[in-house]
């Protein structure tokens, strides 16, 4: 087939479809080096930056999401397991609260995802996808560590910071 | 230029057989709607409105989160769009609805707080089979509308070469575009630097620890990333590098997942574009093929027999039979098979076997099931006893019913072939 002429007929697939896939191959070119060369995101194209900033030793921190069970003796519980969150995933609601957190009128939009996050708990809890305590309320805490170092392992947090919380039914709000 | 153009053509598209798009197909939609169907995307319409930061996508197409019900009435309709594609049912609609519905659920979840980057090339992919001529092989519809002349894989075109080749820029794209974005935010320190030591030791992951402490190994790694990232798009234009580079970046994703937990399975199902799948079966199946074919001989001028054979034919995915037409090729037929009669094999439906056994009727198409993988789940109930009995009467009634159809043992076929013999 390399080095004779080719045509249409030999390919098995009309000139109009040609020019179709051609298009096609276009678009999908056209997309993703737009995103590329703009260095910007227009899903579903993308330039991919994950992990493309460089992480230096030093601070970090990330946010984390706990339950207060209604049995006061019992101590807070870590929910942010797919089976308390879904359809959310950690890294996708970690996000999330970060981006409200630098929004205007940040509490606000904290205590109501707070308390969503809550009544998703209590569905997922009723619809038996887990069995985890009922709740009297619920926490978002900032972990934050002074300095990260590659030879140490990432152990206990050097502070522990309350972002927001909703207790009770009637939904006091903290912080 | 001329060769350019001609090179051009021939990597998007010289004929293939619809095989490998087949199964691609097959494959491809088949993990998504087993996926789909154990995540219940419904549950956005459930979420908060505080949640809602709406992706450019949506913006401009005034896309929003529909209620619960509406949201589980349309993923009804989706996932069996997505059953449909991985079966090849009404293929074309199938997979079209499968892209159109999918632009909505699989970029949904992208509009609550975070855009992940790993099922974009998921929709692309959907958007290249749902213009693509993908049903044509390892279908239902390639089963329902079975024609006798050839069997699919004999049949070969440039429209079962071009979305392979598509998929395949697709995914270097992604590579490409993570590569050069960590060049051009970070440089050479990406590699250099103790960055993914450091990342290794934030993503807290028992085996990225471990490896974070060796300096040399998370810069030779980063090295290597970076370099099988920006080289990606080699592996279009050099089959040699190919088999380097995409099992390197396959490699490199596990390894991710491993050490630092980012899950990257909807987007490693693409990468089964990448593998020959017609050459991967003629190998697997090769020890099943030694000592020969069966032989299967059939009436060319009964319809009702022309569409088994077309069926048959289509089932055959492993190439173990050869197939004659007692009518056409009888001269051929009697050469090999001396001790058949043309006016038997017009009645009732041959099977030779390897060994060399004759096969008639229900019989036949019992060794046939041997054959053919569809027939292997059909196999007990073809052993079951009394099953032998009920299947031969079955057979002659229906082959009685064939010649009161207009199916008629052809007789003048045989005069004019045993003149041609003498």
């Amino acid at each position: 087939m390399r080095g004779a002429a080719l045509g249409f007929t030999e390919l098995g697939i009309s000139r109009r479809r040609v020019a179709l896939v051609h298009g096609l191959i276009l678009a999908m070119v056209a997309g993703s080096a737009f995103c590329i060369v703009t260095d910007t995101e227009y899903w579903p194209f993308s330039q991919y930056p994950m992990y493309s900033n460089i992480e230096r030793p030093g601070p970090f921190w990330f946010l984390t999401l706990w339950g207060v069970p209604a049995d006061g003796g019992k101590p807070e519980i870590s929910i942010t397991d797919d089976e308390y969150i879904m359809p959310f995933d950690w890294v996708r609601l970690n996000r999330a609260f970060a981006r409200l957190e630098e929004m205007p009128g940040h509490q606000e939009k904290m205590e109501a995802a707070l308390r969503d996050c809550w009544a998703r708990y209590d569905r997922l809890r009723a619809s038996g996808r887990h069995h985890s305590p009922p709740l009297q309320g619920i926490r978002l805490y900032r972990y934050s560590w002074n300095n990260v170092d590659p030879s140490a392992k990432l152990t206990q947090p050097d502070h522990r910071e309350l972002i927001a919380e909703v207790m009770g039914r009637d939904g006091h709000t903290g912080q | 230029m001329s060769t350019l153009r001609t090179r051009w053509m021939t990597f998007w598209f010289a004929p293939t057989p619809p095989t490998d798009l087949g199964v691609c197909r097959f494959l491809f939609f088949g993990i998504f709607a087993l996926y789909y169907l154990r995540h219940d995307l419904s549950a956005w319409g459930d979420t908060s409105s505080v949640f809602w930061m709406p992706i450019p996508l949506f913006q401009y197409l005034h896309l929003h989160p529909l209620s619960r019900e509406a949201l589980a009435g349309l993923q009804f309709v989706w996932r069996a769009a997505l059953i449909g594609s991985c079966v090849g049912f009404a293929t074309r609609i199938s997979t079209m609805v499968a892209f159109v519905l999918g632009i909505y659920f699989i970029g949904l979840p992208h509009n609550f707080g975070k855009t992940h980057n790993l099922d974009a090339i998921v929709l692309l992919t959907m958007g290249v089979m749902a213009v693509a001529r993908c049903g044509d092989g390892w279908s239902l519809d390639s089963l329902l509308w079975a024609r006798p002349p050839t069997r699919p894989a004999e049949r070969r075109s440039g429209e079962y070469t071009w979305p392979i080749r598509l998929a395949w820029l697709l995914l270097t794209s992604v590579f490409f575009g993570a590569g050069i974005s960590k060049l051009r935010h970070s440089g050479l320190a990406w590699v250099f630097s103790e960055n993914l030591a450091v990342v290794l030791t934030q993503s807290n992951a028992p085996w990225g620890f471990h490896i974070a402490k060796h300096s040399v190994l998370c810069k030779l790694i980063a090295a290597l990333t970076v370099l099988g990232e920006t080289s990606a798009p080699l592996a279009l234009v050099s089959p040699a590098l190919r088999l380097l580079i995409v099992p390197g970046l396959f490699f490199m994703q596990l390894g991710i997942w491993f050490v630092m937990g980012v899950n990257f399975k909807s987007f490693m199902v693409c990468y089964l574009f990448w593998v020959s799948w017609r050459e991967l079966g003629l190998w697997l199946t090769a020890p099943l093929r030694v000592g020969g074919r069966h032989t299967l001989i059939f009436d060319g001028l009964c319809g009702l027999c022309n569409g088994t054979v077309a069926w048959i034919r289509h089932l055959d995915v492993m190439g173990r039979v050869d197939y004659h037409d007692a009518v056409h090729e009888w001269s051929v037929i009697s050469r090999r098979f001396p001790q058949l009669n043309q006016a038997a094999c017009l009645n009732d439906m041959h099977l030779v076997t390897r060994s060399g056994r004759v096969l008639t009727g229900f019989d036949a198409y019992r060794a046939l099931a041997w054959t053919l993988p569809c027939g292997w789940i059909a196999l007990p109930f073809l052993y079951l006893p009394g099953i032998g009995v009920i299947g031969r009467r079955v057979y002659a009634s229906i082959a009685a019913r064939r010649a009161r159809n207009g199916c008629h043992v052809p007789v003048h076929s045989i005069v004019v072939d045993r003149k041609a013999a003498q």
